[in-house]
């Protein structure tokens, strides 16, 4: 089975250097950039309107932004909270509340002083669904650790279980008392000083951290302690055979664990099971190469993201290539291939065929990809359809949806 | 028979009276700055005598005052006294400071130059490493207030390699064409006299192997001047870059070519920016390479991924130097070229050498960097 993706809208030039990372929420799919920009860009496009001229932008540091991720949630009382993280490429986590009935970008403080020190890499949110369970926020540093916190949008009640029912019981949205903050759980130290590339935080409480060199290391949450190490991906030989993983992914129940990690210039996708910790297999392409039976690729390029849809059926991976591929996880098999390229950029002058240097553009890495849920973005279809949304090294943004059902 | 203790006392009832009776007293010496450079020799003969009066004469200890850049006084005593718990390498750094200042005597009356390098060696046991004499030259110059070190006949060994395609007269020294010399000695506001019609490009590589192999191709020498710094540049290979610049017409195009890691980024913003001494820097050097894009995507041949991976270390590096870039000081250079490159080795966590594209011939990148540059109008 096929699946079809077209090309809803994109943006061409929509920042100034590499954009190097993008996630979507309800109201904006977010994208950061070596120019130090975080940008907003509002997912409900009316018929005509230009993602260009529905942005917010926010300059966050003259460093560069390279990891950004959202937390959207309407908690107790109907308070719509939506904080922007990302991460400068000197070290610092830079939180936003965003207000989307206005677009009003506020700066807040979650970190203590303890915590702003430390000099992270990857930054990740996880949104609990049950009131009981708090969210979290995790991220990792050059040095290979892991910091876990909590997030709590409301001051502590008196959580001991004393009170009176009848109290529990009322407390109604005038009793809480709104006030963000971070409650740091703990570490998870690296076996290893190597660089701790990504990080995912999966609803079943693991944690999955990946490594430069080659490892992911999969921790439990309840006790900070690992529990799987995976290693020995691709090719192992000389220090110039990368291994490095760029991204790890937990479908959305938690089950599986996506693993896309270099294999030389090449890039794999690795399933895993997440309760035993079992390899299930490698997202391959049949390919006619002679390099074939070294080993099996997704991509002919570094694999720099994945993200499972909403049902956890369907995985999209995006690579050095220029090509974004769908795959149907149940079936290990290729759904769909996006090729892209600089001139399918809608508005004609923000086309980048060519860098500063000289250098062809003309099929862009692409940089990061996201699955976008139904209903997200306006437009004809995307009430019924996924989406795709997905950053390439040209400097643009471009949203798809799924063919059909319209 | 002398006074002991108990008489001291006796005679100062107080603490600081005894502090103040037991204290020697001493000789003041202050490196002061010269109103012109060509006292030196004077100068340092008459700081010279003061101290051996002190000492030989006198039988009194000194105490050296050094005036800083930083409006600081450095203070040494010697023989060392006073209250305070004595300061372990006291002596030696005044050992080190009257070597030098003996040295500077000598060479200035003789009007000879030395290097570095030869001052070291004369007295390895006392110096320890080369940095020590470079660093106390440039407290004595500081002192001295003098325009630049080299006024002290002590001069840094020259490391810089220049390859050119015609003759060059560089204050008062003849480069000749088609031949590979070690950059001059030149004063800080000579000109670079040549036929620059002959003359496109300038370039700058960080690596002296990749500056042998290219002088050999003609190819690429015909009409270009190639410089190598040795890795971090000295500073007369970045003035005769500076010199190179204000002489040449705008048509001459300036560009470097290091290692994509974070210290050949380091070394091209030695090149191009200095903020402390105008004189050596060159802000019209254009960052050209290599890039790690370039190798993956050529990274189908037969040797491989020829990336490296980016160590802690280099992280670490990397990250400070994006920092250092990010800083207000160097807003008036445009830094985004390395910042760019910067970003996308962390992003990656790859660096790679420059003796590895184009499957390891650097002069095939070269003229094919020259047409894609020419391409995208630079």
């Amino acid at each position: 089975m096929s699946k079809l993706f077209i090309s809803t809208t994109n943006c061409g030039k929509a920042h100034e250097a590499d954009i190097f990372g993008v996630c979507v929420t309800n109201p904006y799919t977010i994208t950061c950039s070596g120019d130090g920009f975080v940008k907003l860009w509002k997912n409900k496009l009316l018929e005509g309107e230009l993602p260009k001229n529905n942005v917010l932008g926010k300059f966050v540091h003259k460093s560069g932004v390279h990891h950004v991720d959202a937390f959207h949630s309407v908690e107790r009382g109907g308070i719509e909270v939506l904080i922007v993280a990302c991460v400068s490429f000197s070290g610092e986590i830079f939180f936003y509340r965003v207000d989307p009935t206005n677009g009003k970008i506020q700066d807040l403080e979650l970190m203590s002083n303890l915590d702003k020190k430390k000099s992270f890499w990857c930054v990740k949110w996880f949104k609990s669904e049950d009131f009981t369970v708090p969210h979290k926020l995790v991220a990792t540093d050059v040095k290979g650790t892991t910091t876990i916190w909590n997030f709590h949008p409301f001051k502590e009640t008196d959580e001991d279980g004393e009170s009176e029912p009848e109290n529990t019981t009322a407390v109604s949205s005038t009793d809480l008392i709104e006030d963000l903050h971070l409650e740091r759980l703990g570490d998870i130290s690296a076996t290893e000083s190597s660089f701790a590339t990504c990080v995912d935080i999966s609803a079943k409480g693991l944690i999955a951290t990946g490594f430069s060199n080659g490892s992911v290391v999969v921790s439990q949450l309840s006790t900070l302690r690992p529990i799987y190490i995976f290693e020995g991906f691709g090719i192992r030989g000389t220090e110039e055979n990368s291994s490095t993983v760029r991204d790890v992914k937990f479908s959305p129940l938690g089950e599986l664990l996506a693993v896309a990690n270099d294999s030389g210039s090449y890039g794999c996708v690795t399933l895993y099971e997440t309760e035993f910790g079992e390899r299930i297999g490698n997202l391959t392409v049949p390919t006619h190469s002679s390099q074939s039976s070294i080993g099996s690729f997704a991509h002919n390029g570094w694999v720099f993201n994945v993200s499972f849809n909403s049902t956890g059926e369907f995985l999209a991976t995006c690579g050095y290539d220029s090509k974004i591929r769908v795959w149907d996880v149940k079936m290990k098999e290729r759904v769909s291939t996006l090729n892209m390229s600089a001139g399918d950029i809608e508005i004609e002058e923000d086309i980048l065929a060519q860098d500063e240097y000289g250098d062809s553009l003309i099929n862009p890495p692409v940089m990061g990809v996201t699955f976008i849920n139904k209903g997200v973005r306006g437009g004809i279809g995307n009430d019924t359809n996924e989406g795709l949304c997905c950053v390439c090294l040209d400097r643009s943004v471009r949203w798809f949806r799924e063919a059909g059902g319209v | 028979m002398r006074k002991s203790l108990i008489d001291y006392s006796e005679e100062n009832p107080s603490r600081k009276g005894l502090c103040d009776c037991l204290t020697p007293r001493s000789r003041d010496i202050i490196l002061s700055p010269m109103q012109y450079p060509n006292t030196i020799a004077a100068e340092t003969h008459k700081l010279l005598s003061f101290m051996k009066n002190a000492t030989e004469q006198q039988t009194q200890p000194m105490c050296l005052l050094i005036h800083s850049k930083r409006k600081t006084i450095l203070s040494y005593k010697f023989p060392y006294f006073g209250p305070s718990k004595p300061c372990e390498s006291s002596a030696e750094k005044v050992a080190i400071l009257l070597y030098l200042l003996r040295c500077i005597l000598v060479k200035s009356k003789l009007g000879e130059k030395s290097t570095i390098r030869d001052i070291f060696y004369l007295n390895v046991e006392l110096f320890r490493k080369q940095q020590v004499v470079s660093d106390w030259l440039r407290i004595i110059q500081e002192a001295f207030e003098l325009p630049s070190r080299d006024c002290l006949q002590i001069v840094a060994a020259q490391k810089g390699l220049c390859h050119t395609p015609v003759a060059l007269i560089c204050d008062n020294s003849h480069l000749n064409e088609n031949n590979t010399t070690l950059i001059p000695y030149m004063k800080q506001n000579c000109d670079v006299s040549t036929d620059w019609t002959k003359i496109k490009r300038v370039i700058v590589l960080e690596k002296d192997a990749i500056f042998n192999k290219l002088i050999r191709t003609r190819k690429v020498t015909f009409d270009t001047l190639v410089v190598s710094g040795k890795g971090y540049p000295d500073f007369l290979t970045r003035l005769f870059l500076n010199r190179l610049m204000n002489s040449a017409p705008s048509s001459v195009l300036f560009e470097i070519f290091v290692d994509s890691d974070p210290y050949g980024i380091d070394i091209a913003t030695k090149y191009t920016c200095n903020l402390d001494n105008r004189f050596y820097e060159c802000p019209r050097l254009r960052y050209r390479g290599v890039f790690i894009h370039e190798l993956l995507a050529n990274s189908v041949n037969i040797t491989g991924l020829q990336l490296l991976p980016l160590t802690l270390r280099d992280a670490v590096y990397a990250r400070n130097l994006l920092k250092k870039l990010a800083t207000k000081n160097l807003e008036n250079w445009n830094t985004t070229h390395f910042t760019r490159e910067l970003q996308r080795q962390l992003f990656f966590c790859k660096k790679a050498e420059m003796n590895t594209v184009a499957n390891c011939t650097f002069e095939d990148y070269f003229l094919e960097r020259k047409n894609k540059l020419g391409r995208a109008g630079n």
